[in-house]
This record gives C-alpha cells, structure tokens and sequence, in this order.
C-alpha cells in the first residue's frame, strides 16, 4: 500500500520557472506517481478549444474541413477555467451558458490583395459569456488576444472579394479526447541521472592532465563534465539535469584517448570512468505550455486531478476491499 | 537550400547545369519534340506524297493538297471557331485538338481552282507543344489559363480525359543483327522499313554449311545464290569477290556454289523462275507474269530498304548493285560470326532499340486517315461526276470530309488502338489516361516506355537491365510482376533523337572522301571501312577516324542535327553515321586534350542566366552522344578523373535515375529492389498533384491536407519542383518494438500526431452525367426532388435518398450526401412520348460526402453537361497505408495516445514507431541514413542532401549531431510512455519522410450477411462493388474438408449459396416439373431433393448439348 495520498508528500526544487515553463526536480515520490502526473498533463487537464463550426458561408479556395481542424487548434485563453464545465457534465443536454461559450469569424476581403484571416478574427460573443463567481464576466479569447507576444496564427487566406462566416462553439475538453485540449506541447518526467565515478579508472586519466582534458572536453555530447583547477574531472549537480543519459561516459575506453602523446603514462587494459544509474525517487519535470495555462498551474492542476480522480478512488477502493477482507477473516 | 552565390568547383557545380536544361527542354521534352517534328515536317511530308486526288470517272478531274499547316487550338461552337485552353477541355469532356488547313487546287470544269484554308480534319494538340496556346507562357499566363505551371504537358486532352502516348520501343529498322535462330544456325537478319514500304524482315541462314534467305514470302528457304542470280549477279567468281578476297569465305561459299549447280541454276531466268516457284500462295493477289512477279519481289519485298529504282529521263532503271553489295556485306559478317571472328549482336543491346514516340505514331496513323480522307473524296468525285446531268457543279471542297481525320484521331487516341491498314498493323494499348494520383505518377507517365515484347514469354534476356541502357534508362524504376523489365522509364537526362534529313550528312560524307561503292570492285569494299548512312551503305573510306572526327566536328559547329551520331565499329570495320529517329541519346560535357570544355566562367555563366543551354551546345561545351556513340568515348565520371584520352565528363551522377527513383534519399545505400519498389509505390503517394488541383473535376482525387518538403531532399526534386508539389510528410520516428501491434511491417502511430493533421487527407470525387438528347429529339431532363405529401413537411423514408436534391435536381454545395443518396436527379424520356422515368446519379460510397462543386456546362454535342464534385476528409486510421521512400510499406496497427508513447529526453514523441524487423532482410541502409542526415538537418536548420552518389556524408551528419548534443548514430534514451521508465536500449530515432499510399481501409472495407446473387447461377455475387458475397475458395474448403465438418461445409457451400430444391423423376432420372414427369407422362415417383442450382444449370446445360445425365434416387435411412 505505499499509493496512500497521504504518503505522498514530494520535495520540490524548481529549477526554472516562466508563464510558459517550469522545470522542477521532485524527490521523494516513486516513478510511478511521477508518470501518473505527466500523464494526467498529457490526458486529464481540461481546456478549452474550438469544438464545433458551423460555416454560414465559404468561399475560400479551402474546404470547411480543412479549416475547421485548423482553428480546433487554435489555443483559447481564458481566465478562470473552472467557469466552463465540460458539456458531457453539464445538466443541460445540447449546450448552455455554463458549458459552452459561441464566437464566429466573420470576415471579407475587401482589399485588392489576397488577406490573411487569422485567429484575431475570432469574435467571442460577450453576451454570451457566463459570470465568474466574483461578479465579472468571463475572459475567454484567443490566446493571441491576451499575450501580445504572439504572432497571430494563420488560417486561411482570402481571395479579394471572398468572405468566410463561420460560427465557432467553444467547449470544455481533455487532451486523450483530442490533442487540441491538450495544454502543453512538452511535459517529460525523468528519473535524476546518477553518475558514480569509477575512482580507479578516473584516477588514471587525472594523474596525466592531457587526458583529463581530452575526457572532459569529448566524452559528453552535452559537454557535462568540467575540470577543476587542480585536475580533477568533476560533474556539478545542477549540469546534471542536462545529462540525456546517451551513456558515452560509460562507454569510454582508453581507446578513444589520444595516442601518441609525450609523457603518456600507461594505462590499464579496462578503463571505466563512470557508471551511470538513475534515481529511483527523485525525478525530472519539464513541462512547457502552449501558454493557455500557465505552466506552474499546470503541474498543480494535474497533481489535483490525479489525485481526485484516481489516488483517492483508489484509496477509497482499497480500503473497502481491507474493510470487506477483515470481516472476512472475522469468520 | 541555400544557394551558394557562385560555383565553387567545377565537380561539385557542374550539375548546376542540369536547371538550365530543364528550363531549356522541360521534364518532357522527348514527346513534345517529337510533336512538334511532326507537325512542322512529317504532316506536309505525308500529304505531300500523297497529294493527288483523281477520279475514274472524268480524267480531267483532279484534286491537288499544296501547302499544309496546324491552326491555333480552337473549340467549333455554334459554328464559331473560338480559342479554347486545355483546362476548359477537360472541365467540358472536349477534345483539344486544333484544325489542319491545306491550302487545295481542284478543277471544276477544267478550270483550275484554288482555295486557301480548308480544314481537313482536326489534330489533337499536344499540351506544351508549339502548337498549343500553352508554349512559351509565363507562369502568371498559365495561371490565368488555370494551367498549373509545373504540369510537364506532353500529353492529350481527348473528350476529357488526358491521354498520354507512351513511348514504344521496338528493334531497330534497316540495321543487320547476326544471331542464332532456334535451330542454333547462324543468321544475319535485317528488318527493312521505308516511309514507302511495308515492314518486312529478310534474314540470310547459314544451314549446313550452305547459304539460304529467309522471308515470309517464300514457302521455304531459298539458296542464297539463286537470289543473287536473280539480280542479275550470274559469275559465281563475282559473288566471291564481293564477299572477299580472303579464302575464308572462298570456303563458306563453296558448299553454296555446289548447291546452286546442282540445281541446275545459272542463268538470271532460271533463277527467277525457281523464285516464283517457291512462292507463298496468297489470297487476292494480282495475277502477273511468272517473271515479273519474281523481279518484283526482288525489288521492292526482299531488302527493300535499299532503293534499287532510280528515274532516269521518267523512266524507272533498276540497278541491282547497291542491294548485291549490301546482301555480300551481311554474308562478310555472317561467314566470319559463324567462324568466331566477330561476336554475335546482342538484341538487347540498347543501341539497336528505337523508341517510337508520339510524332511517329501520330505521323503513322494521319498517314492511314489521309489515305482513308483520299479515297472518300475520290469516290464522292466519281459518283458526283459519273452522273450524266449533274443538277449543280462538283465542288470537292464540300465533299472533303475532316471528320474521318478528326474522328480517328480521337478514337485512336481515346482507345490506344493503332489501326494501320497500309501497315496491315493492329496495336493496342498505344496511350495510357495520365494517372494524377500525384505529380510524380503524372510525371512518370511521361518517361515510360513500353516494349512491344509479348509478357508472356519466359526470358530473361529482353526483361534484364542492359549496360547500354546506362544513363538513358533508369535502372530501378520498372513495374514488378508481368512487364518487369518490359516498361522502362526514361533517365532525367535522356532524349530521344527526331529525324533529320540525312543528305547533307551523305554530302559530307563524300566530299570527305568516301568513295561511292557502284564503281568499286568487290576487294576494294571488303578492304576498306564501309560507311553506313541510317543502315545504307554509302561508300567505303580509308580512314575511318578522320571521317569520324570531321562529322563530329561539323556536328559541334551546328552544321549537322545536334543528334546525328558517328562511330567505328572496328570488328565490322564500318563507320556508323544515323541521323534517324527514335534513338536515345544524352548530354555530356566535352573534354579536349585532358581538361573539361566547360569552365567554371562558363558554369558561373549558366548559373546567373547569362548562358543557356542553346549556348553551351554552340559553342561545343556540351554534345548529345547515343547508345552508339556512347561506345567509342571514353567518358570520366568525374572531373578529377578526366585524363588525356577522355573525350567526355557526365554532367552529374545522379542523372542516371529517372525522376522517380530520383525521389529516393540515399538510393546507393539501398537493396537494389527497394529503390525498385519505392519508384512503384512513389506514383500511389496521396500529396498535392498540381497548382490547379481545387479547380479539377477528376474521377477521383486524393489530396494530403498537409503535405511537406522532404526534410532530406535530393537533387532531383529540386529540378523536378517535387518541393512545391510534395506528397508525404516529415515524421519523427522511433524504430523499435512496441505493443505487438506492429508485426509484419504495421506501424503504431501516434493519436495526437493524427489528431493536429498527421496523414489526414481529402478524397474528392466526380459524379457526371450529360443531359443527352435521344434519336427522337427529346432530352434527358434534370428534375426536382418528389413532393412530400400533402400535409408533410418531409419527404417519406422510402423516398430520403433525394433530400439533398434542391428544385433544379442537383444538390447544395456543402449539403451532405449519404450512401445512395441522389447526387444528380436525371430523368430519361420513356417510351411513351411525355413521360419522364427517373435515371439519378446516386452517392456510391459507404461514408458520407459532402458536396464541393457543381459544375453546369456543355459539351462538345451541345448537350448540358453536369458534374458533381464530393469530397470525403479520411484521417488516418487503422489498416491504412503509409511507406517512407525505400520500398518499406506498412498499414497502420494501432493507433496510441501521446500519453503512451514513448519520449526522449526533450519531450519528443515520435509520430509513428517502425518495428525494427523492418531493417535486417530489406538492408535499407539510405533510411537509417535519412533518419540521421534529417536529424541532422533538423537541428542544423536547413533541408539534407541525400543525392545519389553523393550527398551529405554519414561523418559529417553524426558531427552535426553531436554538435547539437545528440548520439552520433542517431540513438536516443527514449522513456515509455507506460511506466516513465527509460527504455533498456537506445532507440534509432529521427525523422523519415512518409507517404500516405492510396490504398485506405475505407475504400475496401466490406463484409456482408445477405444480399444479391447472381442471375444465372443464383450464386452471390462477386466483389465489394456488387455487395458481393466472401468466397470459400478451395483452398478454405480443404481446411474444413481435413477438419471433417460436413454440415459447416454443406452449409457454406450449398445451403448459404445456391440451394434449390430440383424435382426428379425417379423412373427416368431426369429432371421433372412438379409432380409431373414429362419424360414418363407420370406424376409417380417424382421427389423433390436439394443441390446446388449450378449443379442443375449444369444438368440443363449438358442436356442442351444432347447429353443426358440421369440421377438416380436410392433411399438412404
């Protein structure tokens, strides 16, 4: 039983953290908690995106499909996600106020050259938008309307004299549903690289400072490992979650050392320099999002999620089934 | 790829030329060639020799075709002629054809007449070609012609459809193949053929040391000498002469020379009177004097390429020496192949191949329709002019009939059957519908070339890649199964030779010092080189290498046709000039006294636009040489290795493959197969087809909402503009093992990939129908949906299928159409006068469309033309099909959530996971390679080059990598997606360009408890198009039949097929009507039992043909 919610009690060091990226390390959890977390970023995290459109009129050279999967990808940005309710939950049976919010692109050319339409023309509807507990009314936009950072996303674009009407239903969704639900373009969770130096062999290559050199300086695609002042071949903690785990320190032999060199001392036949584990209770998460959510709530909406809908059923699950077992045993 | 400002050097630049070329010639630039050959000679050539028509009945009478030309495409309507652009032809099922003007001179009442212009029929148009509107426009023209630039033209818009006239190869004409027939005697074999005469194919045998011509018109083979006698050769000591003075062949002959004697033949007379005794009787041949008609067939049957007849003073001489010289010629190289002096000729040998091309079987066909056109008129003439009081003058020009020119153009073409009465020829499958499935399958169209070689014939020989065929043909891109080897495709480089007039070259020959062989002695010519102008001998010449390097010379001036060729063949010793058509030749740089011609001035020239190619062919950079020619030059791969002999550099490598195996990233690290099967399947990838593709109404039309560049490109997509029209798309991949769902090649892709548009593409497809107007003037007629009943808003079930039809019969653009849904509500008239009965076009496919264009037009009958374009989006599911560009296809097995996936290190999720099964039997060491170099690229920020026989080096990828902090090899730690834990291994992971194949579950998906059968067997039907039944073939019914389940096998077989329950007679044993026998006047006895329904047709069937077949009926408890 050591998926109790209440053992699970993780020490955070974040390493980065922006709107739009946090890297932390996490230690004191097994991986398996770890990767329910990513997965629960990847499959539960509800978002919003264009779900449904409606085309009142196209006369773009492309076809409704095509633009309509387009602007389902368009990340919608909203200030208060829990406002929405995902419709499947919602009491109402084909859309209300509380589980959908309605916008539309209506737009034509009226230029002489070709236009591009793109997700500034999404128009929210603001009638139509529910109340946040607070009194205000919803934001709920394209992203591109909030961050001015961005560049606008483009659509389609419109012949002179073409116009495109298209009303959009904007839902509440989760990213296993479809990948336009999904917050964030890259969530890894990794266990911590180990790198335990072999002393022995390492010993050999500090004792003569050109090989020492040559190690650090070729060994490492990422270029880890550093020489210190007085020859020695060191790894600091915080290059350490750069290392991909690629394993061509451990793969290093004498052979890849240059030969020929004046002074050379010898050398063993095996010369291991290090070994490489990983942690089996400290882990890795970089998750950067698509900007709808900003990445620190990600990782906190995911850990709610987690454990609301599956730690502590789960919980609940195994202790009735300890419950039933000791009546059991009572017998 | 970014452009370097200049060349660098000149071996890693010269195949900068090769965009020259194309800008020059286009990606087609044989057919169109051979058009416009056509059109500006051969077509007055054709009427030319024919120009002359009479009549019997008045002598006075005549017609006379002066000059001959090709008008500017044009559509006749309301008998306006209009301008027309192939891309309304193909929207209206018109023909693009352009009208042929002769300018005529007949006589009317003995009066000369002439008229300018009149059309004597229509051409078909070549598109590209000079005769068509589209020649020399600017992209921008062609785009307001709603042409897409990038379309290599070279075809036919014939009723709508595009039709290509694949190039034909053949043996080539007039030219003396010594070989060995199936009894293993040798022969030396000539296939004569003149624009004048029919085909045929004399052969000179070698059987029992004795000398025999062979040709179908004679019942056996005839003693050589006989047939020289025959032409007037009657010293036997001549004939010897001629042959040679060496022993040898004093040898060869004299059992021949026994033999003649033996048979009593001496003289001229008794030869010819032996030949007309050995000829073929034939059926309607024209009764003619013994004598004559053997002097005849000497003349113009046997060798009658070589002309004996020479008009002097209008009077027809014959003089047999020229065909006497040459007939000793192939005896020379019979007798000394049969003594092992001179290796046989290699039929597969690609110098001794001409390819047919669209001009000259055009040129073939007009030929036959202007004969037909010439006889027409000659009759109408004769029955106008025989006529005692004509009530109006005779004029021909109404009479002339274009429409048997225009309309056997069309049905040609149309058909592909080549009907030549004259050239008593019938050939089909001549033209092929272009396949736009995407650009690459239309381009590859264009270079294919069909062999005339029967498929069903078991030999290698025909079917192997031949040295010859090296930088003319492409080594890998040949169909599998029946025609492997029989259809070739052109290499990007070669260009096939049109005809030049061989005079001037005959000129030069003499004035060069070739003596003329009429007054040679018979030593003189076997001592010299005798030189061959298109397989005619035309004189002897001491010096074989001046004369070569002279023609060569002039050739490189521009004196002579750029494709006229030259070389020795010193085991003949003849000098080989041709000048004719159909040979495959290509370009090569030339290289003087050690060092290339072309110089890096002139390289930067060509690059910046100041030279074109025109330039480089003046001033003698660059040559055609062909398969022959090709022998005598010593030719450097590359420019370090040009040495003091080498007389020519390749322009690149890579211009070896042909445009589709050009697509190919590393092709040199591949199996060999595999290239050969990626040039197969790069034709069925779903991409974009061309510019114009949203304004086509094709058939069917797939098109890839997202395709991509290659991220490893090569050279040749580049010059085929292969980045503008792509078909495929970059995706990562991981090679390893996953879920088992990816045994036998599948592939487990990645759900979110699919969901942001991975592989997701747009099926479209045409319905049409024409409003056609029936014999007795009334016309089909579109018509509204039914009215629902009174009181109903909709429509009843029975009737649903026309609720997307609006009032004017046709449905809404973008309304959705289900499975038999009414697209177009066409009515037919019935038999009854005013009555209507309903004819609709129905939605056939078993998803729903939607409805994306609607087109209202006429066609060339002036009906109403309607065409409804559906279109179906088809993400990708399971079981459909995808391959990467080395012949390694795969369907789909599953498709996973991104949360299952595996991820590297920087949170990259592949797109789709290969099992790594895929590498160790196919050896496809180019994808391994394009997976790194795209890494590579990738992360470098710029497409890899992975042209063949060069391209970036594996060294320089893995340092590129490294650099960008990945594995050398391209492994990266991948952790599952499952568990999070690191994988065990390190997986082989970068980006593969992808093809989404055709072929897509949807399409074939079928399955089916009940439905029709067939009417005369009663059987279910066959095929998923018939809602057919799943057949339990033999080999299924051996498997129940070992298994020993009778009643699962009796019901497969009989009970869920044709059961019936048959009445028989048990008296008579034959089949009874019900309770009655008729046999035996009885209704006792007569039992009802079950078996199949085919086996009682059969029953019938065998009865029909007087045999009986009794049953007899036994109770069994």
């Amino acid at each position: 039983m050591d998926i109790l919610v209440e053992e699970v009690n993780p020490r955070i060091i974040i390493n980065s953290c922006s709107r739009n990226s946090i890297q932390f390390e996490i230690h004191g959890v097994d991986i398996s908690y770890v990767n329910g977390l990513r997965r629960a970023v990847l499959n539960e995290l509800q978002t919003l995106a264009i779900d449904e459109c409606v085309f009142n009129r196209n006369e773009s050279v492309l076809s409704d499909e095509f633009i309509a999967h387009r602007l389902g990808l368009v990340p919608i940005y909203t200030d208060d996600l829990d406002c929405v309710q995902e419709q499947r939950a919602c009491a109402c049976n084909r859309g209300c106020k509380k589980c959908t919010v309605t916008a539309e692109i209506d737009v034509t050319n009226d230029t002489d050259e070709p236009m591009m339409v793109t997700d500034k023309h999404i128009q929210v509807a603001k009638d139509m938008l529910p109340t946040r507990p607070n009194g205000d009314t919803l934001r709920c936009l394209p992203l591109v309307d909030v961050d001015s950072s961005l560049d606008a996303i483009p659509i389609i674009k419109l012949n002179p004299g073409a116009s495109l009407h298209v009303d959009l239903t904007i839902r509440k969704g989760r990213g296993k549903v479809h990948a336009k639900w999904c917050p964030v373009s890259k969530c890894v969770a990794k266990p911590v690289p180990i790198i335990v130096f072999d002393d022995a062999g390492l010993e050999y290559l500090e004792d003569f400072r050109p090989y020492a050199q040559h190690f650090v300086d070729t060994v490492c695609p990422k270029g880890l490992f550093e020489l210190t002042l007085d020859g020695r071949v060191t790894l600091p903690p915080e290059n350490l979650r750069d290392c991909v785990l690629c394993g061509e320190c451990e793969r290093f032999s004498k052979d890849e050392l240059p030969s020929g060199v004046h002074d050379a001392p010898a050398l063993p036949d095996t010369l291991n320099a290090c070994y490489i584990r990983t942690s089996r209770t400290a882990f890795l998460i970089d998750i950067e999002s698509i900007g709808t959510i900003p990445a620190p709530d990600i990782f906190k909406m995911a850990k709610s999620v987690l454990h609301r809908e599956y730690l502590v059923p789960v919980q609940a699950a195994i202790q009735q089934m300890t419950h039933d077992a000791e009546g059991f045993d009572g017998l | 790829m970014e452009e370097p400002k200049g060349p660098l050097s000149l071996e890693d630049d010269k195949w900068r030329l090769l965009p020259s070329f194309f800008r020059s010639f286009g990606l087609v630039k044989q057919h169109v060639d051979s058009y416009d050959h056509f059109v500006a000679h051969k077509l007055n050539k054709i009427v030319q020799a024919n120009k002359r028509v009479t009549c019997d009945a008045d002598s006075g009478f005549f017609l006379e075709f002066r000059h001959v030309w090709v008008g500017k495409p044009t559509v006749e309507e309301d008998l306006v002629q209009r301008p027309v652009t192939p891309f309304e032809c193909r929207l209206r099922d018109l023909t693009y054809s352009a009208p042929i003007f002769a300018q005529i001179v007949y006589t009317q009442n003995k009066i000369a007449q002439t008229k300018h212009s009149v059309c004597i029929g229509r051409l078909p148009v070549m598109l590209r070609s000079r005769a068509c509107c589209l020649h020399g426009k600017a992209p921008d023209d062609m785009a307001r012609l709603r042409e897409c630039p990038l379309d290599p033209g070279g075809y036919f818009v014939v009723r709508g459809a595009e039709k290509v006239i694949l190039m034909q190869e053949q043996m080539s004409m007039n030219r003396i193949i010594v070989d060995k027939d199936q009894k293993g005697c040798h022969m030396a074999t000539v296939v004569s053929s003149t624009d004048e005469r029919m085909s045929s194919r004399s052969s000179l045998v070698l059987r029992d040391n004795k000398f025999y011509l062979r040709h179908n018109t004679f019942i056996e083979d005839i003693p050589l000498f006989v047939v020289l006698k025959g032409m007037g050769i009657t010293s036997d000591q001549e004939i010897v002469s001629l042959v040679g003075s060496d022993p040898i062949y004093a040898d060869a002959l004299a059992a021949s020379l026994e033999e003649i004697t033996r048979l009593g033949i001496h003289s001229t007379m008794q030869a010819l009177i032996f030949l007309h005794s050995k000829f073929r009787p034939r059926m309607g041949q024209k009764r003619r004097s013994n004598l004559d008609q053997a002097r005849e067939c000497l003349i113009s049957v046997i060798f009658n390429h070589i002309e004996t007849r020479t008009i002097v003073d209008g009077t027809f001489t014959v003089d047999f020496r020229p065909k006497v010289v040459y007939i000793c010629t192939m005896l020379r190289r019979l007798v000394r192949a049969s003594l092992g002096k001179l290796a046989r000729d290699d039929k597969d040998y690609y110098g001794n191949k001409r390819l047919e091309l669209a001009g000259d079987l055009l040129g073939m066909l007009f030929e036959d329709l202007f004969h037909r056109l010439c006889v027409d008129l000659s009759k109408a003439a004769n029955a106008a002019l025989s006529k005692a009081n004509r009530a109006q003058q005779f004029d021909p020009s109404q009479s002339l009939r274009p429409d048997i020119v225009t309309q056997g153009f069309i049905h040609a073409i149309s058909s592909g059957n080549w009907v030549i009465k004259r050239l008593k020829t019938d050939r089909a499958g001549i033209t092929d519908t272009v396949l736009r499935l995407s650009y690459i399958s239309a381009l590859g169209m264009m270079t294919r070339i069909t062999s005339s070689f029967a498929k069903g014939m078991k030999v290698a020989g025909p079917r192997s890649l031949q040295a010859s065929q090296w930088g003319m043909l492409c080594p890998a891109d040949t169909p599998e199964g029946e025609s492997c080897g029989l259809v070739k495709n052109l290499a990007l480089l070669c260009a096939v030779s049109t005809y030049s007039d061989k005079t001037p070259v005959i000129k030069l020959c003499y004035s060069l010092g070739t003596e003329d062989i009429s007054t040679l002695s018979g030593d003189d010519i076997a001592m010299n080189y005798t030189v061959f102008v298109n397989g005619d001998i035309v004189g002897v010449h001491c010096h074989p290498q001046q004369l070569l390097r002279a023609v060569r010379l002039a050739r490189r001036k521009g004196h002579l046709d750029r494709h006229t060729s030259a070389f020795v063949n010193e085991q003949h010793r003849c000098v080989y000039i041709a000048t004719d058509q159909g040979r495959t030749c290509r370009p090569l740089i030339i290289c003087e006294n050690g060092a290339s011609r072309l110089t890096l001035k002139m390289l930067d020239d060509v690059v910046a636009g100041y030279k074109s190619w025109d330039d480089l062919m003046a001033n003698g950079v660059v040559e055609y040489l062909d398969v022959n020619e090709e022998n005598g030059a010593l030719v450097a791969m590359r420019s370090h290795q040009v040495g003091p002999k080498t007389t020519h550099l390749e322009i690149d490598p890579l211009t070896a493959l042909g445009c589709c195996a050009g697509l190919i990233p590393y092709p040199h690290h591949n199996q060999s197969p595999r290239n050969t099967y990626q040039c197969a399947m790069g034709k069925q990838a779903i991409g974009a087809i061309a510019y114009n593709q949203y304004e086509r109404f094709d058939t069917q039309l797939n098109l890839l909402v997202y395709p991509q560049k290659p991220l490893m490109h090569t050279k040749t997509i580049s010059l085929m503009a292969y980045n503008e029209v792509p078909a495929g798309q970059n995706s990562s991949v991981a090679v390893m093992s996953f879920s088992g769902y990816d045994i036998e090649d599948a592939i487990v892709m990645n759900k979110a990939s699919v969901d942001r548009g991975y592989g997701r593409c747009i099926v479209y497809k045409k319905s049409s129908a024409p409003m056609r107007t029936q014999l007795n003037g009334s016309q089909d007629r579109l018509s509204g949906p039914p009215k629902p009943e009174p009181g109903q808003t909709s429509l009843p079930p029975n009737q649903r299928q026309y609720q997307t039809v609006e009032a004017d019969g046709l449905p809404k653009v973008g309304a959705t159409v289900q499975t038999d849904d009414v697209l177009i509500n066409r009515q037919v008239p019935s038999a009854s006068a005013s009555a209507y009965s309903p004819s609709p076009i129905c939605w056939k496919a078993s998803v729903p469309g939607t409805v994306d264009k609607v087109l209202l037009t006429s066609n060339d009958k002036g009906e109403l033309l309607v065409k409804v374009n559906t279109r179906m989006l088809r993400i990708p599911e399971l079981g459909d099909k995808f391959s990467s560009r080395h012949g390694q296809k795969g369907v789909v097995g599953l498709i996973v959530k991104q949360s299952d996936m595996p991820f590297s290190q920087n949170g990259v999720c592949p797109d789709l996971i290969m099992n790594p099964h895929g590498f160790p039997s196919r050896m496809t060491v180019g994808k391994m390679l394009e997976c790194v170099g795209g890494k590579a690229g990738a992360f470098a920020g710029r497409q890899g080059d992975a042209t063949v026989f060069g391209g970036d080096t594996h060294t320089a990828i893995g340092e590129t990598l490294v650099k960008a902090g990945f594995n050398y090899t391209g492994k990266d730690l991948l952790y599952s997606g499952i568990t999070g834990e690191p994988t065990r291994a390190y997986i082989f992971f970068g980006p593969i360009y992808y093809q989404r194949l055709k072929h897509m579950v949807q399409d074939k998906l079928h399955s089916r408890a009940r439905g029709p059968r067939a009417t005369l067997t009663r059987q279910p039907t066959e095929g998923r198009s018939n809602k057919g039944g799943l057949r339990m073939g033999e080999m299924e019914r051996d498997c129940l039949l070992a298994y020993g389940t009778a009643c699962l096998m009796q019901e497969r077989l009989m009970l869920s097929s044709d059961v019936f329950i048959a009445q028989v007679c048990e008296g008579c044993g034959m089949l009874a009507s019900r309770n009655w026998c008729q046999t035996c006047k009885t209704s006792k006895g007569v039992m009802p039992i079950r078996l199949p329904y085919a086996a009682k047709l059969m029953l019938q069937e065998l009865q029909s043909m007087n045999v009986l077949a009794r049953i007899q009926l036994r109770n069994v408890t």
